[in-house]
């Protein structure tokens, strides 16, 4: 049996859902969380079901890919479980009332039921389903409550015989909401006050910079302070110590000391550039870039939660339209800085092929991912700030100059903004939390594996004279044209791989400020890491995407030799 | 008297009933799916510089319109 859980967007479903299952999902406070479906289990009197997550859909005529996905579900479904937020009841019932006319079994959950209370909201459940003809029940899926009560109504999901004219859908919707809601006055809440003062341009880009820059500290604060008195002490301390002990077991040389350990630098390990899997290939994700990584989505999950993106999004619209994208666009942008994969999967909520193709490119182009900014932080940072703000400023101006190059070439507009602005939330802190811990953890699965394989990738290429091989015939633009190293071609075949991995592999090279600026601002444009391609593929079809990584390439080399002219 | 302007040139803080959308059945369709449609209530929130986006309230919600379309929404209001 298949269970659909099916409603306007933001209105609590992937919550519903990881109650109703116990799979994680990511769920957000801005519409379009869920891009694509997700499916997991559940039991309902003994008998298994399987439940799937929708993204959501304001309509059954799709205007986005998001949307479309939500539609082409319905037909594989047994039982609908129609979402829906109670403190919108006229929105949401249009949706249900398409549904009703679609005949298969279903019922309603009235989520966001505890906000109904301080919004001023009585809703009469028992008449709603005696009007609609299917089972009706009220929860609040972020405590918990009324779950129970709708696993058990599962069972009775009916087909309703409730008929209305297509031209009268509105009508039919005041006419019950009419019958069953009631409001009574309410006050302004502070919320609300903040929620207005964010959004007004006078007030709100002040807001703006205020919370971009205090998020900026937040997350170097947490991330430096974890790294320096936690992760470093550990390592330096602890583990360093371990495996001189087992370096001096294995005589410190042979080819299996080489790929666990790696080069002992003055006799120590140098956990940066010893290059073994049990040296660098831990050292790098766990001590160098996760507690960025936690740092950076502890904060987006803040954001996220609150309510802020939407609003960002209204008030960056008009810069958006000059690169050929619409305000919501912010969210992809803003998710690639934790990892690019996410990101290029968001870019559904995008309404055009045109937007999507934009967005995903600007975004793999200029938006380096945390794992990669950690260890360019890492790596230049000890350099100073300078070098710092020359990377990320060339990678702004490349992100609009490209952008701009875009909106002007390729065919078609750009569509307006058209976007519901939830209601300010105060995060749930378990809710918070578990949502950094799904993503700490997909970070542990994906990243760490992959990371330990580059470093041993590493060690063939060198052991082969692979990188020197490759170096002598690519040297002409490498060293010419961008002005690094012959050997740093080593980095960039690594860099298709992992990027962190990738920029970890110049600190041997002994470059200076200069030439790791342009390694590092090329690392982040050339080419997205395969996690990213296959992704970006599947979104954008192979065509758009290799004419995408056509543009990486030159406008990585381009920028890669101005820098080298100009520094 | 009642007067009808567009969305973008009301005040901010003003009320009004939608009276007309000048668009083709893909928009009105579109702008229905978040209450924006004729003969609702709405106030407006706040506009952006630069031609940018205006903000709405509609019963419960608040929606954010690109000024291209909110231009296409004209709203009667009162004035003295
Ligand atoms: N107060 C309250 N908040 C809730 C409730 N259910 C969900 N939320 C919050 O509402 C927001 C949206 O939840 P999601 O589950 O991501 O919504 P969704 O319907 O999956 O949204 P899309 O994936 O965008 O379609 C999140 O910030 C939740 O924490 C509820 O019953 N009460
Ligand atoms: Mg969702």
């Amino acid at each position: 049996m298949k269970i659909l859980l099916i409603g306007n967007p933001n209105v609590g479903k992937s919550v519903v859902f990881n109650r109703l299952t116990g799979v994680d999902v990511i769920c957000s406070n801005y519409p379009g969380t869920t891009v694509e479906f997700t499916k997991g289990k559940m039991r309902i009197q003994g008998k298994r079901a399987e439940v799937i997550d929708v993204p959501g859909t304001y309509t059954l005529d799709p205007t986005s890919k998001a949307e479309e996905v939500a539609t082409k579900m319905l037909c594989e479904g047994d039982i609908v479980i129609n979402v829906i937020d109670a403190t919108n009841l006229e929105r949401s019932l249009n949706l249900t009332l398409q549904l009703l006319k679609q005949k298969v079994p279903m019922l309603v959950a009235l989520n966001l039921w505890d906000e109904t209370k301080h919004t001023g909201i009585s809703i009469d459940i028992k008449k709603l389903e005696e009007i609609l003809g299917v089972p009706c029940v009220p929860t609040c899926a972020i405590s918990g409550e009324g779950i129970k009560q709708l696993v058990q109504k599962i069972s009775g999901a009916r087909i309703s015989s409730y008929e209305y004219e297509e031209g009268n859908r509105w009508y039919e919707i005041g006419k019950i909401i009419d019958k069953v809601e009631k409001i009574t006055h309410r006050h302004h809440t502070f919320l609300e006050r903040l929620g207005d003062a964010s959004v007004m341009p006078i007030t709100g880009i002040p807001i703006a910079i205020l919370i971009l820059y205090t998020v900026f500290k937040i997350i170097r604060f947490i991330g430096e302070g974890l790294i320096g008195y936690v992760f470093e002490p550990i390592f330096e301390k602890l583990w360093a110590p371990l495996i001189l002990k087992l370096s001096g077991l294995m005589d410190a040389q042979g080819w299996l000391h080489n790929i666990l350990i790696g080069k002992l630098i003055d006799g120590k390990i140098d956990f940066v550039e010893s290059l073994g899997l049990l040296t660098t290939g831990l050292f790098v994700p766990i001590a160098m870039v996760l507690p960025y990584v936690f740092a950076f989505y502890l904060v987006l999950s803040f954001l996220e939660d609150s309510g802020y993106l939407p609003r960002l999004a209204i008030l960056v619209d008009t810069v958006m339209h000059k690169v050929g994208l619409h305000g919501l666009a912010i969210i992809p942008m803003m998710l690639g800085f934790g990892c690019n994969v996410p990101a290029a999967l968001s870019t559904r909520i995008m309404e055009t092929r045109r937007e999507r193709f934009i967005s995903a490119t600007l975004m793999a182009i200029a938006v380096p991912c945390m794992a990669q900014i950690a260890m360019i932080v890492g790596l230049v940072g000890k350099h100073g700030a300078k070098g710092l703000s020359i990377i990320f400023g060339t990678l702004f101006i490349v992100w609009v100059v490209l952008g701009i190059l875009f909106n002007r070439f390729l065919k078609g507009e750009s569509p307006e903004i058209f976007v519901e602005i939830p209601a300010y939330r105060i995060p749930y802190f378990k809710g918070l939390l578990k949502k950094v811990w799904i993503r700490i953890k997909w970070f542990l699965r994906e990243a760490v594996p992959w990371v330990l394989v580059g470093v041993f990738i590493v060690n063939v290429l060198y052991a082969f004279r692979i990188i020197e091989f490759v170096g002598q015939f690519t040297s002409p633009v490498i060293t010419k044209v961008l002005g690094l190293p012959s050997e740093a071609v080593g980095a960039l075949i690594i860099g298709f791989l992992r990027k962190d991995v990738a920029v970890g592999m110049l600190a041997p090279l002994g470059l200076t400020l200069k030439q790791l600026i342009i390694a590092s601002v090329v690392l982040t444009m050339y080419f997205p890491c395969v996690a990213t391609f296959t992704t970006m593929a599947k979104e954008l079809g192979l065509i758009d995407m290799l004419k995408s990584a056509g543009i990486m390439v030159i406008s990585a080399l381009a920028a890669g030799g101005l820098l080298n002219l100009i520094l | 008297m009642i007067k009808k302007i567009s969305l973008t040139e009301m005040r901010i803080g003003e009320t009004g009933k939608i009276a007309e959308i000048q668009g083709g059945q893909g928009m009105v369709l579109r702008l229905e799916t978040l209450g924006v449609r004729t003969g609702k209530e709405i106030k407006k929130l706040s506009s952006q510089l630069m031609r940018g986006p205006i903000l709405l309230q509609i019963g419960n919600t608040q929606v954010g319109i690109g000024f291209g379309i909110a231009r296409k929404v004209l709203v009667e209001i009162n004035i003295e």
